[in-house]
């Protein structure tokens, strides 16, 4: 009877003992990271500025604007206030003018013929950390409008934030 | 006691261990256990007790010692591997709690400048190629390359690694052409070996073009090599933006036209 009261304990305390053994290399190989919620992960943070806007007229790059509208090139600044490379030259914008269907950002382009470019890959435009870029947008804008409001989110939380953009 | 076979219980001493319900005869103890019964109803501590209770004990006894050290190790285990993981955690948060305000150098062409553990040198820029010799290009591009001359401890380690550079056009930025795609043509308009991230990482110095694209009527260039503290498989922190203003220079003749890089 002491014999096996002497083996419940060590079967015990072997069983606790492996448990602090792998507790222990899993901290020392840095895969369990319950410490860890107060350091953040690596993310942009795209602060976005207008410029300026620059009426294009009825066709851009062989498109036909819709009636009513013209093309617009918008020019902004893009200031990357975060610890990684934002992989677009602008974040999505989401465009709202005194009504619904103010801004179209998509037409139908007649020029059909998509040829791969030599690489390809590297024509987009980036912002790098701690840094700010130019970047622009092509739009249709209904005639008449004389200012938007963008709404977009600066980095990967639901954080959104807004930008004026006058047209004229 | 209960029964062995149907788990009855029953009176031992009224039934003289038989089962009433099943028939079955239940001994109550072992020879050994009736031979220790006696030692300890007349207090005898003698060698007279069996041999095999003497072994059984010892080994009950070493499997506790062996247990206890057990965990005494994994006890070890887990404060160390804590140490371990604390003091690696307080090192990034000191890190990732320096200015948020990147620093920004410039340097000239040709100046060699420290860089991570080793130092850089932006030596040239040359028009490659545009849409005539390259006509799949998009239009307005054109290929540009840049030499670039490192020199480091020759460490395989990931401060030496070499972040892929940003080439600036007119505020536009836009990373270097992957190592893989830009050396078959580097190598055939004259800008060759093209440069790896991890060029410093296994020589103490190295020298190599990297490929970009940029717009053809670009007024302004700068090439941007970010400097980290390689704290991490991702470079870590990061620690400085290094640039050089570039002046384009085109060759006379820009050779290459048709080509089966492709």
């Amino acid at each position: 009877m002491r014999n096996r009261g002497m083996t419940v304990v060590s079967v015990l305390l072997l069983v606790v003992g492996c448990f602090c053994m792998v507790l222990g290399f899993l901290f020392w190989s840095g895969e369990l990271n319950v410490f860890r919620p107060d350091i953040p992960e690596k993310e942009p943070y795209c602060v976005v500025e207008f410029q300026e806007a620059v009426r294009l007229g009825d066709t851009y790059e062989g498109a036909q604007a819709y009636e009513g509208y013209s093309f617009y090139e918008l020019h902004y600044s893009v200031e990357n206030m975060g610890d990684l490379e934002f992989y677009r030259g602008l974040p999505s914008i989401y465009y709202m003018g005194k009504e619904y269907g103010s801004v179209y950002d998509y037409w139908e382009n007649q020029n059909t013929e998509e040829e791969e470019e030599l690489f390809s890959d590297a024509y987009d435009a980036r912002i790098p950390p701690g840094r700010t870029g130019k970047a622009t947008q092509v739009i249709q804008i209904r005639e008449g409008e004389e200012s938007l409001t963008g709404s977009y989110y600066p980095s990967y939380s639901d954080e959104e934030l807004f930008v004026e953009i006058q047209i004229k | 006691m209960r029964c062995y076979s149907c788990h009855k219980n029953f009176d031992y001493e009224k039934y003289y261990g038989i089962c009433p319900k099943c028939g079955c005869f239940n001994q109550r103890e072992t020879r050994e256990e009736r031979h220790e019964e006696l030692h300890d109803r007349f207090g005898d501590e003698s060698a007279f007790r069996p041999v095999e209770e003497g072994k059984k004990r010892r080994a009950g006894i070493g499997l506790l010692i062996f247990s206890i050290v057990f965990l005494m190790t994994g006890f070890g285990v887990l404060v160390s591997g804590t140490l371990t993981y604390s003091s690696s955690l307080k090192q990034k948060e000191l890190s990732g709690q320096s200015d948020n305000a990147l620093e920004v150098v410039a340097h000239e062409e040709g100046e060699a400048f420290d860089f991570q553990h080793g130092s850089l040198q932006i030596m040239e820029a040359k028009v490659l190629a545009d849409q005539e010799q390259l006509p799949d290009l998009a239009d307005g591009m054109r290929l540009v390359a840049v030499r670039v001359r490192g020199q480091s401890n020759g460490e395989y380690e990931d401060y030496n690694l070499i972040a892929q550079p940003y080439l600036e056009a007119d505020g536009v930025y836009r990373r270097a052409l992957y190592t893989y795609i830009f050396e078959p043509y580097g190598q055939m308009l004259g800008a060759y070996p093209a440069m790896e991230e991890s060029s410093l990482m296994w020589q103490t110095s190295c020298e190599g073009w990297y490929g970009f694209l940029v717009e053809e009527n670009a007024q302004t260039l700068r090439v941007w090599f970010d400097e980290y503290d390689g704290s991490d498989w991702d470079g870590g922190n990061l620690l400085a933006g290094h640039y050089v203003e570039l002046t384009l220079e085109a060759p006379e003749e820009l050779e290459g036209g048709e080509t089966d890089a492709e």
